[in-house]
């Protein structure tokens, strides 16, 4: 089976510090935007309010919307299912951005549309995006899903996980587990 | 006395790109529909300067909008028929020509079913472009492609209007027209931005 790759966040390790944001950064070079962000969403009423973090980055969908409408054929699906732009053929039309249910896309300073790639090029040497690298509760985990030794496959069998806005049918491949049992 | 409920939301990290189509889009769009609609309505000889000047005015718009332009011909080396703005590109193109085409051969007056056709290609195609992306449920797939379509031929009609020389003279006429043009300017930017941020 081809591999597939996909991240798990276990919402439980996740305390929305945002070092995964500026590793992007780093790893990126783009100081002072990052193709990642967390979200906190505080609901509820006092003393029963919860707090929900996620650490949020395109989510590489199998039927990503994202790749259908590029008219000029730059936003592709790589061998591995990764969701990535041919820099030299995007226009900048921005029709994948509007696309994006996920806001995931942006322009970047080139003028070509910038996303996350899970650090492609670091991915291709054996390593872990720097998201995941940097991560000091060690909440995100990065992996072949199609790998059935694989630690994210195994979190996947055996917590509860949910994927965001799952009405939009994109099939995501960045997992979230269940802060709660 | 009832607790009130809280709802609060950060973010940090990536910025979101809340306006990733912006008023001059509205503007192009504006500008195509009128120049479609101008290739449609009965008088499309004597307008297609007209319709043409619009057309490449839309064009130039959306040209400069391009982050990176240098990638633009990658439209026409590209096959994507799935893709609507690919549609949109080669309706520009053979619009373009054939209306040139038409305004240096007058004589050829089996073009005008060509015209009208792309026309009616330009008029259609940017409702259906917003009303498929299902990640912007404000522009509805049904509506945003009929309301644009109607005001797409209004606005053609009003300058038809203003472009008669015994129309315009008349001041409800004339009034009434101008406010068209502007309802539907106004009304492209509402529908755009509503689906954003």
């Amino acid at each position: 089976m081809p591999r597939r790759f996909a991240m798990v966040i276990d919402r439980k390790l996740c305390v929305g510090c945002a070092a995964c944001v500026v590793a992007c950064m780093n790893q990126n070079e783009s100081f002072g935007y990052s193709r990642c962000r967390v979200t906190e969403r505080l609901t509820g009423s006092y003393p029963n309010l919860r707090l929900d973090i996620f650490s949020e980055r395109c989510n590489h969908c199998e039927d990503a919307p994202c790749v259908p409408v590029c008219p000029t054929g730059a936003s592709h699906h790589s061998a591995h299912g990764l969701v990535e732009v041919h820099k030299d053929k995007c226009t900048g039309c921005r029709a994948c951005v509007a696309a994006c249910p996920y806001d995931a896309r942006f322009p970047g300073s080139d003028g070509a549309v910038s996303k996350c790639n899970f650090c492609e090029p670091l991915v291709h040497q054996g390593r872990e995006p720097a998201c995941v690298a940097q991560c000091p509760t060690q909440a995100m985990v990065f992996g072949d899903i199609n790998d059935p030794q694989g630690e994210l496959r195994r979190l996947l069998d055996t917590r509860k996980a949910q994927v965001l806005k799952p009405e939009a049918a994109t099939r995501p491949h960045i997992f979230y587990l269940e802060a709660r049992p | 006395m009832t607790p009130e409920t809280v709802q609060l939301a950060a973010e940090s990290g990536m910025r979101c790109c809340a306006t990733f189509w912006g008023l001059d889009i509205a503007f192009e769009l504006f500008l195509a529909g009128l120049a479609g609609g101008l290739m449609i309505l009965p008088r499309a000889a004597q307008t297609r300067r007209w319709a043409f000047a619009a057309l490449a005015l839309a064009g130039l718009v959306l040209f400069l909008h391009l982050g990176q332009k240098s990638a633009a011909l990658w439209f026409y080396a590209s096959f994507q028929p799935q893709a609507p703005m690919w549609w949109g590109a080669w309706l520009f193109a053979l619009a373009l020509a054939a209306l040139v085409v038409w305004d240096r051969r007058p004589a050829l007056n089996w073009l005008r079913v060509p015209v009208a056709l792309l026309g009616a290609g330009l008029v259609i195609y940017p409702g259906i472009m917003l009303g498929s992306l299902a990640a912007r449920p404000a522009w509805h797939p049904v509506w945003t492609p009929v309301s644009f379509t109607i005001l797409s031929l209004g606005s053609a009609a009003a300058l038809l209007v203003l472009l008669d020389p015994r129309l315009r003279l008349r001041p409800a006429w004339s009034t009434s027209a101008t406010l068209v043009l502007l309802i539907t300017l106004a009304t492209r930017a509402a529908i755009l931005l509503s689906g954003q941020g």
